[in-house]
């Protein structure tokens, strides 16, 4: 029979050590190396959807795979807001720990129902920078020109005092170069790769109470997965856990690299205290959880279900 | 761009030429609209940087309106740059072959033209009601509904169909071309 | 199908429906449309509103419609009459002073707006009747203002360097830089060239006799000087712009916002354009080419993505990238092609299009990328005077109906040569491009 060809689209750099880009091509010659006429073309860069277009291409199966920060997709599913919403995820072996909880059935119930099938799960940390002060407490933000992050975020961050600038990611750099922004928060990859540390004096880096955490899971359509034989199935099933355990180790070292980076660049490097990540949680619960719980039918069992995970 | 919109062959009576006429006033005004719009999103970032630089405030909707606003105009303004010729084409082949064939080569033109506006009216429509239907917002700080947003899209494809039918009808549909 | 026959096929298809008149946007957007219904099934036509949507709107593009409002402020008000006033009041006695003057106010204009065709109607509509009345040959005439003109997309702001730097997620404010020294350098080989054609030409025959002209110059002098003292607010609000955007304070479409806010407030101000009829010409000029070229952007992005869908950029890019030539040779190859796209298509279509392709080739044979921006602008301004699409061929057309076709390409013919010596200089001196943004952003 003749080969099938999934093509998978990202946003991520190809074959520059991204982890993202990596878990997509581990699959792809797992994929090959397990002979079942199966081959994944891997379109990274956005070479083929823009980042926010591969979710509804996805669901219509256009795209039969894609690497995606879910939160994208909020406009559509507004409990995909819940994979980045501060607070709720902690720390790495919290995220594993969520994977497998009542939580992430719930949101993989409405990736189900749109159409899209999860092969892989991956939790980013990030942190925040600042050229002001170092973010810790509630009350280090007051003031502060923050860029936007996601809705979630900005709501939190504004009811603690930070002016908010909605701007893309690409142009944070330029931002804190001319004072537009003191503050921003984003993954710990982003912060490297945008070379933020030549603009800030201080770095929030997750370590055991992190505030920002991101669902970027790997995703196959429906259309595409009841396509395949039972044997592609089981070899894309098993290519995906692989996939998954890589990531379970490279996460921390991502950490690890953008402090290391950060220190390198003379940036001081700090972490949240047990104390600052309850009193965020406090404003958070009276800020964006307490919206998202009005906004989504099912928004207050979505966080009670993550709280819940120990 | 050059252009020399001499409506000569005017049909003036009956149906056809009130269907043209018509469509004229419709692109015409739809075109003050996308004037508008432009004005509106020059205005959001003028907005933004007061209220960012200046006031040294939060600034959540400028961008997104600002997109949403041009990229609105630009397809609000196609029906009337078709109408006046502005949309570049090559009748250097046509123009030197002349007869019957240089007719039906811009006919058959024309004809591919009105087929991608055709398709994009049909795609726009769909995207519209999509979005409508399932009450799909942008997803961001601002988070507004997405449909009327696409609006704009759907009904600038829709009228340029309309006014490429106007077009053809006219008999002179290589406007643009006046080279 | 193989990629490769696919890419020919579609090429071949494209290449017929524009040879047949199809406008270049709809051309593009029913070739891409076709092959992706074809190659996947009608469930493209069903995206296909979401696709066309999805191509357009970033507040990275919205910089152009705002770039092009700016230009239109300008271009028409009576700014350019005036600063081709004031030009002509330090010019206009040295020989072939004229012409020389006219490509100073498009390079100026060029600072003043990011297109092209923009900056040819701007100067032209008052240069060409003024340079043929004082007995210029009409090819000196229309050629100066044609290639003029196409300093517009190379001196910033420019359209297409915004496109490039999207396209390639390079900094738009680095590329505007870049492209600064190199227009000077082209401004500059105009003139040179249009003094040797004007010796050739045996002078200009200026009809007026030497003592009229003396005294029609010190008539003029009064009404010059207050026609300088006009465009200086123009000149000084989008160098504050500009200076706002290499300094990193700005991004390109703030920059653009703020300058056509400005620019318009201006033309109000300056000229008195605040009834309904001026404004309702800037506001039409404006959208008409924005349109126009915002159009053909999303209708190139459409094909890019064809392309890239059916696996095409990616198996082409493979095979040059192992062609293993001389970096040189492959500069020379890209070279051309880029010459013969720029002779049938318009420059923004021709970046979207092979941007992707291109840049990673480029970056492979260690190039600069900047440095290859405005090698590939130069190119795509001699396909501005070039037949069969030639932008500014067009608007020469349409300011000067009665100057024979031939005697424009022959006029602009040598205008282009000077832009393929300009391309030689900068493979042997880099630094005219990078030299400057290095200088002012490192
Ligand atoms: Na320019
Ligand atoms: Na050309």
């Amino acid at each position: 029979s003749a080969e099938t060809v999934l093509r998978a689209s990202h946003q991520f750099p190809g074959g520059k050590g991204d982890v993202r880009d990596e878990m997509v091509q581990l699959m792809a010659k797992e994929v090959e190396a397990a002979n079942v006429d199966l081959k994944i073309q891997v379109y990274p860069g956005q070479s083929l959807f823009d980042a926010k277009e591969q979710w509804g291409a996805l669901v219509r199966g256009r795209l039969d795979m894609t690497a995606l920060p879910l939160d994208y997709a909020s406009g559509r599913h507004p409990e995909f807001s819940a994979t980045l919403m501060p607070g709720l995820v902690r720390n790495h072996e919290r995220a594993q720990r969520l994977n497998d909880s009542e939580f992430m059935d719930m949101i993989k119930q409405v990736i189900n129902d749109a159409g899209a099938k999860v092969l892989a799960d991956a939790w980013l940390a990030g942190g925040f920078a600042s050229s002001k002060q170092c973010i810790t407490s509630p009350d280090t933000v007051q003031g502060q020109a923050m860029r936007a992050a996601g809705p979630a975020f900005d709501e939190m961050l504004a009811t603690a005092g930070a002016s908010i600038a909605s701007m893309p990611s690409s142009e944070i750099y330029t931002a804190m170069q001319t004072g537009v922004l003191d503050g921003a928060n984003t993954s710990s990859g982003s912060f490297v790769s945008y070379r933020i540390y030549e603009q800030v004096d201080c770095l929030t880096a997750p370590g055991e109470n992190a505030l920002w955490f991101m669902y970027e899971p790997i995703l196959i359509s429906q259309q595409s997965w009841d396509r395949l034989n039972e044997e592609q199935q089981k070899a894309l099933t098993e290519a995906g856990q692989k996939a998954e355990e890589y990531f379970a180790g490279e996460a921390a070292a991502l950490d690890q690299k953008m402090i290391d980076v950060f220190k390198e660049n003379g940036v001081e490097v700090v972490s949240m205290s047990q104390e600052d990540y309850e009193a965020w949680l406090k404003i958070a619960k009276e800020s964006s959880y307490k919206t998202f719980a009005e906004n989504v039918p099912n928004g207050q069992a979505l966080i009670d279900a993550a709280l819940a995970v120990e | 761009m050059a252009h020399t919109s001499s409506h000569t062959l005017l049909p003036n009576r009956g149906v056809i030429g009130a269907y043209i006429r018509m469509m004229d006033v419709i692109s015409g005004a739809t075109a003050v609209l996308a004037s508008v719009a432009l004005a509106a999103g020059v205005l959001a970032v003028c907005h933004m940087i007061f209220v960012r630089y200046a006031l040294g405030q939060s600034t959540t909707w400028q961008t997104e309106f600002t997109v949403f606003t041009i990229t609105g105009a630009m397809l609000l303004g196609a029906p009337y740059v078709l109408m006046t010729g502005g949309h570049v084409a090559v009748t250097v082949l046509p123009d030197a072959i002349g007869g019957w064939l240089r007719k039906a080569m811009l006919l058959a033109a024309s004809l591919v033209g009105l087929g991608f506006c055709i398709a994009l009216s049909y795609g726009a429509w769909l995207y519209v009601l999509e979005a409508w239907h399932g009450g799909w917002t942008t997803g961001t700080v601002w988070n507004p509904p997405l449909w009327p947003a696409l609006l704009p899209m759907a009904i600038g494809a829709s009228l340029l169909s309309l006014q490429y039918i106007a077009e053809i009808i006219r008999g002179e549909a290589n406007h643009g071309s006046s080279h | 199908m193989d990629p490769v026959t696919s890419g020919i096929l579609i090429v071949v298809a494209l290449m017929v429906l524009m040879a047949i008149g199809t406008p270049i946007a709809f051309a593009l957007g029913s070739v891409s449309l076709g092959a992706l219904v074809l190659n996947r099934g009608m469930g493209e036509l069903t995206y296909f509103g979401e696709t066309f949507y999805g191509s357009l709107a970033s507040f990275s593009f919205v910089a152009i419609p705002m770039f092009i409002l700016m230009g239109a402020a300008v271009a028409s008000s009576p700014t350019g009459r005036d600063l081709y006033r004031s030009l002509d009041l330090w010019l206009g006695r040295v020989p072939g002073g004229l012409a020389i003057s006219n490509i100073g106010a498009c390079s100026i204009f060029a600072a003043l707006s990011g297109s092209s065709p923009a900056t040819s109607a701007a100067i032209g509509k008052l240069g060409i009747p003024e340079m043929r009345k004082r007995g210029y040959p009409d090819g000196v005439a229309a050629g100066c203002i044609a290639a003029g003109g196409t300093l517009g997309i190379l001196i910033p702001p420019s359209v297409t360097m915004i496109v490039y730097g999207i396209s390639t997620e390079t900094s738009i404010g680095r590329l505007f830089i870049a492209g600064a020294v190199p227009g000077v350098m082209l401004a500059l080989l105009f003139m040179a060239w249009t003094l040797i054609a004007c010796k050739l030409a045996g002078g200009y025959n200026a009809p007026n006799p030497v003592a009229e002209a003396a005294a029609q110059v010190k008539q003029n002098v009064e009404g010059n000087l207050k026609a300088l003292v006009r465009v200086l607010p123009f000149l000084v609000v989008v160098t504050g712009i500009l200076f706002a955007l290499y300094g990193g304070v700005a991004t390109p479409s703030e920059a653009a916002g703020a300058g056509a806010f400005l620019c318009l407030a201006l033309a109000i101000v300056v000229y008195r354009m605040w009834r309904a009829k001026p404004l309702k010409i800037i506001m039409r000029d404006a959208l008409r080419e924005s349109v126009m070229i915002m159009l053909i952007i999303a209708a190139a992005e459409i094909f890019a993505y064809a392309l890239s869908s059916m696996f095409i950029t990616q198996t082409v890019a493979g095979a040059i990238a192992d062609l293993e030539v001389n970096r040189w040779v492959l500069m020379g190859i890209i070279n051309v092609f880029l010459l013969v796209a720029g002779f049938f298509l318009p420059p923004v279509a021709v970046i979207v299009m092979t941007a992707p392709i291109l840049l990673p080739i480029i970056l492979a044979a260690d190039f600069d990328p900047y440095w290859f921006a405005v090698v590939l602008t130069i190119n795509l301004e001699i396909g501005l005077i070039t037949p069969p699409v030639g932008l500014n061929l067009f608007i020469i057309k349409g300011i000067a109906p009665d100057i024979a076709l031939r005697d424009v390409l022959l006029g602009s013919l040598p205008y282009a040569l000077c832009m393929v010596l300009g391309i030689v200089l900068l493979c042997f001196f880099p630094g005219i491009a990078t030299w400057l943004p290095d200088l002012l952003m490192n």
